[in-house]
């Protein structure tokens, strides 16, 4: 099985695939691959489907950059849209396929049956199954054998999930079929620890949403590009505030501009078209922007275009601030930092002990250049302020290490170091030998005319101390 | 080959012949062997020739720097600096850069894609020219902290007292560097005085033509106008000696990093993994032929790619590594607990020579004191040793005060004997 998903056709998913049901990430992975291969195959399929039922379905259910996180790549490209029905759309090959036509490992664990027919032989459990993939009007011109492999694997990935002894199909039960492949899969969502492993995100955008209410509240323009959440939630979210300066700028419907008139898509994301977007609304005072989420963008466009997108946005002068949400584990480790250098604040937000709470670890960058760093656990409440509740105790004040605490290593002598007033009485009273009066020490360091003397000028290329080399003693 | 050459005309940037062909003064010269003098040099102003190599060097602005490359960066070459993790103390040290070459009447020029250059010039350090009146209170040493007045102060080494303080050697006539203040913000005036060339890459827009060129639109075009102000303001080597030479002050922010449209930071696989170092080929050639010297910070936390990051090392004659303690663990180390961060010394030039001196010490750190950044040895190890060795020696003392009381018991016994 883990030859068929080898690194060539599915760079992220090659191990997981195995143990599909360990844990929450791999089955995620494993959601991934299938669905973008069976979007590869069925694209016109699956938006019908994803469109209807399935995929309005799975949003209500998962938090969605959760399953954007999953899906990582092109099954977001999927349009929501319905189509008319019997209208068939040309079958092309979006991303470029994965090349394994000609890997004979795949080719070995399929069976070629006949003509557009696969069957495929698995083992579970100690007892065999197969698989019958019966594609038929496949043969379409532009749709090639790779394709059809590919499509073949998609119904053995679902298969690992789907426990039915034969699947049997043809095209235009295709689309039956992957929706009752995938619906035990979306109904799996209800899991614990998809909340658990959420809590992080979504305590972000209610940061998120936080900030664009102490924007409205400070009767500042908002303008919001939402990616990833609804307007209808995003204003539900911010009841009781004054929603009217907030302007909403819609690329979740639509973000590709797939449809005829679409409200925002993520090619609009250049300064000009920003700036206008801004500029539409008259206030007097320059809005806020806010992102949710770059992770989309960055997903659309390169990095380098991406930053400087936005490092003119805040040297242009049309936006007060921008405040952009970013799912960092979705991207390089380089991608983030180099998003987080143009940065004046970063909040990095991570779960914390209790169910509500979340540790925000604030790094700010002054003008001058200084860094402040801090760590907080805070909890947003019903009304959308953020209540800081205290510091975490691991980094409170300093630990002091009971062994550094001022030790004087003069303390637990075995002999006298010190002198008591009537020892150092004595002792000014000794007269050392070698000891010249007062006169004499002036006269040999005065010395008249005639005498030798010392120049010395000195150099910069001395080897000088110029601090005093004994003070880090302790002594 | 090149390198040869390369070498060559670093080599002759100090000469003041190196326009006029040798041939002039042959009658008197019958050999080839010919006695160096000092008057041949150009005499320009913030630099001094190698006491090592006879390089022509320029001051970085950090007197600390400084001694660990060497003496100074000679002309000619490029020092790389690896930012630290908020480019705080990197774009310090080539704010110290700069403002050496503004004191020094050096011209410079800046360029940058995240900050205009002429914010950067505004942030300069005010340079503290007359640092001998200024630096006395902090500087004084013990010496001087003691009454002046009572020839009684010193007991046993009373013949120090009348030495000079030694202090005011550094604001004598050789000193090579200046001290600034980072606290305060050069007058702009001083700042004004100095020919300064800009280049803030948003204000040039890179015309998006068919290259085959490994190298991005955006470095192509700062090296472009690098070279045009090179030749414009007759900085290179080959130019003719008509008026007083001077040097040229490169400072380049930020290379790399994404707003140079580079994707070296953003990927494991960047698509244009060679603009970089093409660019800094081309800068290297650029320089060896003139009378300059370049500083370039690069975002190397962000390069995943450990090996081109060595490549772009290799690339520049001098390399140091800055690391913060800020956001680090080692911030709460007590063993750090007196400075700002780690240096690195990744390379030293090698000029004209096969090896170079790498400096004495490994464990380099730096801290910014209230208004001067300096770099020091690392002693917190040392004091740690020191507070070892002495409770190794109270514990000696205590065994020999043991050993001798008994020897005295003994005699006493033995004495004892005696009598009776």
């Amino acid at each position: 099985m883990r030859a068929l998903f080898s690194p060539s056709l599915l760079p992220l998913s090659a191990a997981v695939i195995a143990e599909p049901r360990d844990n929450f990430l791999s089955f995620l992975s494993f959601l991934r691959s299938a669905l973008v291969l069976a979007w590869l195959s069925y694209k016109e399929s699956l938006r019908r489907i994803l469109s209807s039922r399935v995929l309005s379905e799975c949003m209500r259910r998962i938090p969605l950059p959760l399953l954007a996180r999953a899906l990582r790549t092109n099954v977001w490209m999927v349009w929501m849209s319905e189509l008319p029905s019997g209208q068939v759309l040309p079958v092309e090959l979006l991303p470029p396929p994965p090349p394994s036509a000609d890997n004979p490992e795949l080719c070995a664990e399929l069976e070629d049956v006949g003509d557009h027919e696969l069957s495929y032989k698995r083992t579970r459990g100690g007892e065999k199954k197969k698989i019958l993939v019966f594609l038929h009007n496949l043969s379409k011109p532009g749709l090639s054998k790779q394709s059809f492999l590919i499509s073949t694997v998609t119904f053995i990935a679902a298969d690992l999930f789907w426990t039915g002894d034969v699947a049997r199909i043809r095209q235009d039960k295709a689309a039956e079929l992957v929706e009752v492949l995938y619906s035990p899969l979306f109904s799996l969502w209800g899991l614990q620890e998809a909340k658990h492993l959420h809590s992080a995100c979504l305590s972000g955008r209610h940061l998120l949403r936080s900030f664009i209410n102490a924007a409205l509240n400070r009767e500042e323009a908002v303008h919001v590009l939402g990616f990833e959440v609804g307007e209808e939630e995003l204003k539900d979210g911010l009841k009781g505030s004054p929603i009217q300066r907030l302007h909403f700028h819609n690329a979740y419907t639509d973000p590709l501009g797939w449809t005829d008139n679409p409200t925002f898509t993520v090619h609009q994301f250049c300064l000009e078209e920003l700036t206008r977007l801004v500029k539409q609304t008259s206030h007097p005072k320059p809005a806020t922007l806010v992102i949710d989420s770059l992770s989309w963008i960055l997903r659309h466009h390169s990095p380098p275009a991406v930053c400087k997108t936005l490092q003119q946005l805040r040297k242009g002068g049309a936006v007060r601030a921008i405040i952009a949400l970013l799912h960092a584990d979705m991207h390089q480790r380089g991608t983030v930092g180099s998003v987080c250098q143009l940065a004046t604040s970063v909040v990095t937000v991570a779960p914390g002990m209790k169910g509500d709470e979340a540790v925000a670890k604030i790094t700010k960058r002054s003008k001058s250049g200084k860094v402040m760093q801090d760590e907080e656990i805070f909890s947003i409440k019903e009304d959308l302020t953020v209540a800081v509740q205290s510091r975490p105790s691991h980094l409170g004040p300093k630990q002091t290490d009971p062994e550094e605490q001022e030790t004087d290593p003069t303390a637990n002598l075995t002999f006298n170091l010190r002198l008591s007033d009537t020892e150092r009485e004595a002792k000014e009273k000794l007269s050392l030998p070698f000891v010249f009066s007062k006169e004499k020490k002036t006269a040999l360091l005065h010395s008249g005319p005639g005498s030798g003397r010392i120049l010395y000028e000195p150099d910069a290329n001395d080897d000088y101390d110029q601090e005093d080399p004994d003070d880090d003693l302790d002594v | 080959e090149t390198m040869k050459q390369y070498c060559g005309s670093v080599m002759a940037a100090p000469m003041s012949s190196a326009g006029k062909p040798s041939a002039e003064r042959s009658p008197f010269n019958t050999t080839s062997f010919q006695k160096k003098t000092r008057s041949r040099l150009i005499s320009i102003p913030g630099t001094r020739p190698s006491v090592q190599n006879g390089q022509l060097l320029v001051s970085t602005g950090v007197t600390s720097l400084d001694y660990l490359l060497g003496g100074g960066l000679a002309v000619g070459t490029v020092l790389l600096i690896e930012e630290d993790r908020y480019d705080s103390y990197s774009r310090m040290i080539l704010k110290y850069f700069l403002a050496e070459g503004v004191v020094c009447r050096h011209e410079l020029f800046v360029a940058a894609a995240h900050d205009n250059p002429d914010d950067i010039l505004q942030e300069l350090p005010a340079p503290i020219l007359d640092d001998v009146a200024i630096h006395k209170p902090v500087e004084q040493p013990r010496l001087s902290c003691e009454p002046q007045d009572s020839l009684d102060a010193m007991k046993i080494a009373w013949r120090y007292q009348n030495l000079p303080k030694v202090q005011s050697a550094l604001a004598s006539s050789s000193r090579f560097g200046h001290y600034y203040d980072v606290s305060k913000t050069m007058e702009p005036e001083i700042r004004q005085a100095a020919k300064c060339h800009r280049f803030y890459l948003p204000e040039h827009p890179t015309q998006s033509s068919p290259t085959h060129s490994t190298m991005l639109q955006s470095y192509s075009a700062l090296l472009k106008s690098l070279q045009e102000v090179i030749h414009r303001e007759g900085f290179e080597v080959a130019a003719p000696m008509s008026k007083s030479r001077n040097i040229l002050r490169i400072g380049l922010h930020s290379l790399g990093s994404v707003l140079w449209g580079d994707d070296l930071c953003c990927h494991d696989n960047p698509s244009n993994s060679h603009a970089l170092t093409t660019f800094l080929y081309g800068l290297r050639a650029l320089l060896r032929s003139s009378l300059s010297v370049a500083v370039v910070t690069v975002p190397s936390h962000l390069i995943q790619d450990r090996a081109l990051m060595g490549s772009i090392t290799r690339l520049c004659d001098n390399a140091i590594a800055l690391e913060s303690f800020k956001g680090s663990e080692r911030e709460t180390n007590p063993l750090y607990k007196d400075y700002h961060g780690l240096l690195y010394v990744r390379q030293v030039p090698h000029l004209n020579c096969l090896a170079s001196k790498l400096p004495d010490h490994k464990d380099l750190a730096f801290k910014l004191k209230r208004k001067q950044f300096t770099i020091e040895v690392c002693s917190s190890i040392s004091h740690d040793l020191l507070r070892q060795r002495i409770s190794v020696i109270s514990g000696g003392v205590f065994l020999l005060k043991k050993i001798v009381g008994q020897q005295l018991l003994r005699t006493k016994v033995r004495t004892g004997n005696y009598i009776t």
